[in-house]
């Protein structure tokens, strides 16, 4: 997509005319429930206490508060499938951030992730959250709101190739413009140099994520960074140096990294002053 | 908002006359109603006739922030006097914290294992309550019958001193000149009452003699956020002017504008106070200096200083953000 045409799309800010959906697609397989490196914290524990901030977070922008009083508005809705051998969905259909918060709230703040589903078969997950994707886009609820955003956490390599059906994701789209898909690879090691978030400067070249081919597929199989979602990161310290062309790639090396990749998932809409 | 004449004015072209709108946008299928309009005319201790405007823009989130843009646009003469900043800024933060103290009180349709995470989020959001943008501008006519000008204000609403022809003479936005696109990508503005500090003031405070025929536009980011560049926001003022004056007209050249907004990002609130000189203001003046001059500040110095000195008892003075300069 030429730079001009992205320049006029990415624009809607989200709001309960236009609500944003986030679809998740968790990695449940048995490696999830080992340490993340240099840590004592399961990979699973870890992705559910950042997701609860991030709840916690688009909760808090659907909440208005006015006086004394409060309304929770339905500015964002949330599928959440998890996968390992199988595929296991969270709920029937997506649920608005009110519900999802309860839902999750009332299981113990958690999504049930344990490492629990074996292996990976990641093209099944995606297979699985592709009907869904395209029936909610289709809907009046979607169909003129910022393009729905689908996040992908996995540590391992799957055994199926996902890349067809995201490349079939990255092709739907809302009058805003196309679906973007997010690749997140825990434990992963690229060729790109950097510290943490404050100097992770994004994924521009299969150069820059080396030869590891689990790598070079998420790579592929991740949306280009458009103009709004890498303003919002920068603007709230998320990736306050993440370049112009980053592909929405996120190899997660350490705790902090984990916590700002799925921050990620909050970088949507475009933002008047709030 | 009415003129509010406390005292007969001595000569009517010391006065500019003005065009107010403010008009409410739309979020989330609710008025929005957050900015807030204001423009007096009186004459001080010394019989001196004195002309202010103000806009104000409620920052979004920030709850009662309505209320704060309609409490500042109120106290607009006290923003003038020594440590009124301070005293209007403080009082915001009497009433957020007022606010703060009161109880939470979450209704039984939120089930017990989201009240925590609820209550803690209301808390959270109070403590950022009573938020709000100003600009205004104080017009007082020199003895050179040129005007002194001066500006306060916080935040991204903005002012644009402009001639008859368009000439921008000065603005607080980020353009070098009225062709220059208008740069609003970030969302991220200083607002009152936390803009106020003794030690780093995020405050602008700017003072200038213009010629006699300047006009003033102070207008939220809602309202220029609908143009491209001050030249197509100069052009629309001066065609419109006869509808703008009146309500109906002015009502439907604002649904227009709203209509635009909604193309380009979004609604929002549209509010503008718009100053011009009356046909005979410039008989008796000095010599006008010419644009150039003008844009490079040959006004007089020393009421400038004395303006910001009066204004910040600390030596922690008010910054002046960008004067627009053109070579």
């Amino acid at each position: 997509m030429s730079s001009q045409m992205q320049a006029a799309q990415y624009q809607r800010k989200v709001e309960r005319a236009h609500p944003n959906l986030i679809v998740m697609i968790l990695d449940d397989s048995g490696s999830m429930s080992a340490n993340l490196a240099e840590t004592s914290d399961s990979r699973f524990r870890l992705v559910e206490q950042n997701t609860e901030t991030i709840l916690r977070e688009l909760l808090a922008r659907s909440t208005v508060v006015t006086g004394e009083s409060h309304s929770i508005k339905a500015r964002y809705y949330l599928d959440v499938i998890k996968y390992g051998s199988k595929v296991e969905l969270w709920s029937e259909e997506e649920l608005d951030i009110g519900a999802a918060v309860r839902k999750f709230a009332d299981a113990g703040k958690t999504f049930g992730l344990g490492g629990h589903l074996g292996g990976t078969d990641a093209a099944a997950a995606f297979q699985a959250a592709l009907p869904r994707l395209q029936k909610a886009l289709e809907t009046s609820r979607f169909k003129d709101s910022f393009p729905p955003m689908i996040f992908h956490l996995t540590d391992g390599e799957s055994h199926t190739d996902a890349e067809p059906a995201a490349r079939q994701m990255m092709n739907l789209s809302s009058s805003d413009g196309n679906a973007l898909v997010i690749n997140a690879y825990i434990g992963t090691s690229t060729a790109l140099s950097y510290h943490d978030h404050t100097d992770f400067a994004g994924y521009v070249s299969e150069e820059e994520v080396g030869p590891n081919p689990d790598n070079l597929r998420l790579f592929r199989m991740s949306s280009i960074i458009p103009r709004t979602i890498r303003q919002n990161l920068i603007n709230d310290g998320i990736f306050p140096v993440i370049r112009e062309q980053s592909r929405l790639f996120f190899d997660v090396r350490t705790k902090d990294m984990l916590k700002h990749v799925i921050q990620v998932v909050g970088s949507s809409g475009s933002r008047t002053r709030e | 908002m009415p003129l509010a004449l406390k005292a007969p004015v001595k000569d009517q072209r010391d006065l500019h006359e003005s065009i107010t709108a403010v008009s409410p946008g739309e979020e989330d299928e609710e008025l929005k109603d957050q900015d807030r309009a204001n423009h007096l005319i009186y004459t001080d201790s010394t019989h001196a006739t004195k002309q202010i405007a103000i806009v104000c823009d409620g920052i979004t989130q920030s709850p009662n922030s309505a209320q704060a843009a309609e409490y500042v646009s109120l106290n607009l003469q006290r923003l003038y006097e020594s440590n009124g900043i301070r005293d209007v800024a403080q009082e915001l933060l009497c009433m957020r914290r007022d606010l703060m103290m009161s109880p939470v009180r979450i209704g039984e349709e939120f089930p017990q294992t989201i009240r925590p995470m609820l209550e803690e989020i209301i808390r959270h959001k109070r403590a950022s309550s009573y938020q709000t943008t100003f600009i205004s501008a104080r017009l007082e006519r020199t003895p050179q019958r040129g005007f002194l000008v001066s500006v306060l204000g916080c935040g991204d609403s903005a002012i644009f001193i402009f001639n008859e022809q368009g000439n921008l003479l000065y603005s607080n936005t980020r353009i070098d000149d009225e062709n220059q696109a208008f740069d609003h990508a970030s969302p991220v503005t200083e607002a009152l009452p936390d803009g106020w500090d003794e030690t780093e003031s995020k405050i602008l405070a700017h003072s200038q003699v213009f010629n006699c025929d300047i006009q003033l536009l102070l207008c939220s980011d809602g309202f220029y956020d609908a143009f491209s560049t001050f030249n197509e926001l100069f052009c629309w003022l001066t065609e419109n002017r006869q509808r703008l004056a009146h309500e109906e007209s002015r009502a439907e050249l604002m649904a227009q504008l709203h209509a635009r907004l909604i193309d380009r990002k979004g609604d929002d609130d549209i509010s503008f106070v718009w100053l011009f000189s009356k046909s005979d203001r410039c008989e008796d003046a000095a010599p006008r200096v010419s644009p150039k001059a003008e844009r490079n500040g040959n006004g007089t110095e020393s009421e400038a200083q004395g303006f910001v000195s009066r204004l910040f008892s600390t030596s922690s003075l008010g910054r002046s953000l960008r004067r627009f300069r053109r070579g």
